[in-house]
């Protein structure tokens, strides 16, 4: 099976998402209340209605106001996982320019190399760059820091929207996103199309 | 069958005694604010550093054991896992080989990832809470009935009950120290290599009568007993500062100032213990990384990220109020012991 774990786990999230959407549609369908009052299978579409249009509201505002979190998690990761890999080919480049300086100066190197070509030549053959084998593993956390990347980047663009379309300053993010027209559906489709596009980067990242 | 050479950077006693510094942040702090123990001399001194170094020591060799635990039930659960389907469930051979490699090659990943989320969960609840009340709410979940037994909270300060409740609350993140010293190096200790999963039981019960060698035994007993030695005797000298402080103080007068003073004490000590646990956080996902326990000044940006990500979760307000309560704790017993 071509899947990679993170891939899968986002893309089980996209499914469950695009479900509880889907029924959201119900949610303001009193042509179907008024037809078929009493009818058990579709009163329990109703209640999955609500609380699916209900946990997509909770989410979006837990989105907004987490964006911060969310990026600032985010950098930590990428200095998490940058910055040893950088720390270990500076302490390599240290030890190379050295080791090309004193061969340089004891002539032992080959006539007509210099200590520069030395370095050049050694540092990409060097351990940091060829025998760490930290690379699947740094994709790994690539892939898992793609969760936050998502979160803090549809936090801050719901924020610019919410910004901009809200009327009132102190009107709480769910009851605006519900009265602005269409936001809704536009939110929720975007987050599910986002969804989508970050399980198909760690898909091909994992595999 | 080869084995991973025995490395760890929490070897290195100046490590565990930094680490052992940074739990006892928080006791401090809250030393500081209980008038009933540094008004009481250099024996309450002693018995509540004895509370305190028992109880992070204790939670934190109970942690370090359950996570082995979890360790070698990871590791048979991955033999299971390469164990080839009977024949009528042959149709279901790839699902179930895609489970197993995942499985495998994602474990410690995620385990460490979960781990390190749990720490600054953890620490999220920490930094608001008012340990000079309290709650048993806050306490371990296994621990709960019996503070509930001796009705520790509604006990008088000087009971033993609300002491043990007390140190157990300030000791709560023993979880989070257990995890983060797990979480890079040792989980890969114990069974060794836990990143080269065993194809056969037998295999599995030869590595881990390997692993339980000790080396592994004191890198465990070693980092305990550092936790143990340094929560105790910061814990009796916090008993004695605050006592100097505080006489100080008093014989001047208390003002406005002195409260303010007192209050950034005890927001700066609760943010200081997380930014010191946070470079290990930060430490132990370099080592996942790369492999090489590094330490790199650069960790310290990673780690101050990660209390930036927590005061903007709980917000400054919750911090600076929650920090004010428990300062204001001392004046309102000072205050109904002079009312006795």
């Amino acid at each position: 099976m071509n899947l990679s774990l993170d891939g899968g786990i986002t893309f089980a999230i996209g499914a469950i998402m695009s479900a509880l959407y889907i029924f959201s549609f119900f949610h303001k369908n009193n042509y179907l209340k008024e037809k078929f009052p009493q009818n058990p299978a579709l009163g329990i579409v109703f209640a999955v209605s609500e609380k699916g249009r209900s946990f997509i509201l909770q989410l979006l505002t837990r989105l907004y106001y987490r964006r911060g979190v969310s990026f600032l998690v985010l950098a930590a990761i990428i200095v998490a996982t940058l910055s040893p890999v950088k720390a270990l080919m500076e302490v390599e480049e240290n030890v190379i320019s050295k080791s090309c300086a004193s061969l340089y100066d004891q002539r032992l190197l080959r006539e007509g190399t210099s200590a520069s070509e030395c370095k050049y030549s050694a540092a990409n053959e060097g351990i940091s760059k060829n025998s760490l084998h930290f690379e699947e593993t740094r994709s790994h956390f690539l892939q898992i820091a793609l969760w936050p990347l998502a979160t803090a980047l549809y936090g801050w663009l719901l924020y610019i929207a919410v910004t901009f379309l809200r009327k009132n300053d102190e009107e709480p993010i769910d009851n605006a996103i519900e009265e602005l027209p269409h936001l809704y559906h536009v939110l929720s489709i975007l987050f599910i199309f986002l969804v989508c596009v970050v399980g198909l980067i760690q898909n091909g990242l994992g595999t | 069958m080869e084995h991973s050479v025995y490395q760890s950077a929490f070897d290195s006693l100046y490590i565990d005694f930094v680490i052992g510094v940074a739990v006892s942040l928080d006791v401090i702090a809250l030393t500081f604010c209980s008038a009933h123990i540094y008004q009481s001399g250099y024996k309450t001194w002693l018995r509540w550093a004895k509370y305190n170094a028992g109880w992070h020591a204790g939670l934190l060799l109970f942690y370090l054991v359950a996570i082995d635990v979890f360790s070698v039930f990871a590791q048979f659960l991955g033999v299971v896992l390469a164990l080839p389907l009977p024949d009528w469930l042959a149709s279901l051979a790839p699902i179930w080989s895609w489970i197993g490699d995942r499985f495998r090659t994602h474990v410690i990943i995620y385990a460490a990832v979960i781990a390190m989320a749990y720490v600054w969960w953890k620490y999220s609840e920490k930094v608001v809470a008012v340990p000079t009340s309290p709650n048993i709410d806050e306490a371990p979940f296994f621990l709960k009935p019996i503070f509930r037994r001796f009705k520790a909270p509604s006990s008088s300060t000087e009971s033993r009950w609300f002491w043990h409740l007390s140190a157990c609350l300030v000791a709560i993140d023993m979880l989070a120290l257990a995890a983060v010293v797990k979480s890079g190096e040792k989980l890969i200790q114990f069974p060794q290599g836990l990143s080269n999963f065993e194809s056969s039981y037998s295999l599995l019960f030869e590595k881990i009568v390997t692993s339980a060698n000790i080396d592994f035994l004191k890198a465990t007993l070693t980092v305990t007993f550092a936790v143990f030695s340094v929560v105790f005797v910061l814990c009796f000298l916090s008993g004695y500062i605050s006592n100097r402080f505080w006489n100080s103080v008093s014989s001047n007068g208390e003002d406005p100032l002195t409260s303010l003073q007192a209050t950034l004490i005890v927001i700066s000590l609760r943010l200081l213990e997380p930014l010191v646990i946070f470079y290990f956080i930060i430490h132990s996902l370099a080592f996942l990384v790369t492999g090489i326990p590094i330490h790199s000044p650069a960790f310290m940006l990673g780690s101050g990220l990660l209390v930036a990500a927590l005061v903007n979760f709980v917000g400054l307000k919750a911090i600076i109020q929650s920090a004010a309560a428990q300062s204001q704790s001392r004046r309102d017993s000072l205050q109904l012991g002079e009312g006795n």
